[in-house]
């Protein structure tokens, strides 16, 4: 009888820190909305080769770039980041719809990442050949090295990294500049770019300029779990766009 | 499950009869063909040529070209 009675204070004390542990971690971790956009195209060569026709049609892809948004949910565990859904009218043609996905392919990021920042993973999804692929593994090494630069972004003092990373769908070593704020504590920036001692708020890639528009916190953001039924790992994707490049030169080719 | 993806994506492939290949196809048609010298030349200076990411919206413009000559 006094045996079970101390296991019951036990299991009561157990659950009550475990309750209060809960309610503590409730109210300390703060969640943010982070909203960005693209500040720049860059194209790979120059618009001065395109006729006439082809510089009309540059004008509207710069033109759609302006309205796509990028929106990042975290906080200091995880984040979840996608493309905004936009309807610049009522109903999008499906040539503005192209014009939007066009604008869209110079920041070449995924369809959405989540990152759990406590196994140092992510789970991304790619639409390769009007495909979706969902990709699960540990993050990106950028090779991060701090710069002396800073500059304010949103009234924030920023700090300048410099990184690089392989493009396995170009097949190509790349650069990346990013700004991140030290004073938000989240490892989290757009798309699989993060790593830093602070929230990135632009980066700087090879087909875009990705820059913050607004940081919010608020209650009751959720951060969305992707759903992960049979993900490839990072050497089965690999194969997968090794094989498929292959299949489109082959095509290419007769 | 990579011999499946690759089966689909072949039949995707097919099916959507890759305008790639429309270089060979339609090469007597001048205005098709303008069509798939158009866009591949956008996309060359846009991207730095037709890729994984890009090359359904390359064939989706080109067959929507093509169409209002047909």
């Amino acid at each position: 009888m006094t045996f079970s009675y101390m296991n019951y204070r036990a299991i009561k004390i157990v659950l009550s820190i475990f309750y209060l542990s809960i309610i503590t971690n409730l109210y300390a971790q703060t969640t943010y909305k982070v909203t960005y956009y693209i500040a720049e195209i860059k194209l790979q060569g120059s618009i001065d080769n395109l006729d006439e026709k082809g510089k009309h049609f540059t004008e509207q892809v710069i033109d759609y770039s302006k309205d796509v948004n990028y929106i990042l949910i975290a906080n200091q565990d995880a984040s979840y980041f996608e493309s905004e859904d936009i309807l610049r009218k009522e109903n999008n043609s499906p040539l503005e719809d192209i014009l939007l996905r066009m604008a869209k392919r110079f920041t070449s990021f995924n369809k959405n990442v989540y990152a759990n920042h406590k196994e140092d993973s992510i789970v991304f999804v790619r639409n390769l050949v009007n495909q979706d692929f969902t990709v699960k593994r540990d993050y990106f090494n950028f090779n991060w090295i701090l710069k002396e630069e800073t500059k304010k972004i949103l009234g924030f003092d920023a700090i300048k990294a410099e990184g690089n990373y392989f493009d396995l769908i170009i097949n190509k070593k790349l650069k990346v500049e990013a700004w991140f704020i030290p004073s938000i504590p989240l490892q989290s920036g757009p798309d699989v770019f993060m790593g830093l001692p602070g929230l990135i708020a632009e980066v700087n890639l090879n087909g875009a300029v990705v820059k913050i528009k607004d940081i919010v916190s608020e209650q009751g953001l959720v951060i969305k779990l992707p759903n992960i039924t049979k993900p490839l790992t990072q050497k089965e994707y690999e194969s997968l766009i090794e094989n498929l490049t292959k299949k489109i030169k082959d095509y290419a080719d007769n | 499950m990579m011999k499946k993806i690759l089966s689909y994506i072949s039949i995707f492939l097919l099916l959507t009869s890759i305008n790639i290949n429309a270089k060979t196809n339609v090469i007597d048609d001048n205005f098709a063909q303008s069509c798939f010298s158009f866009y591949h030349g956008l996309f060359h200076e846009y991207y730095g040529g037709i890729n994984l990411d890009n090359v359904a919206d390359f064939n989706y413009l080109v067959a929507q070209c093509q169409a209002m000559f047909e």
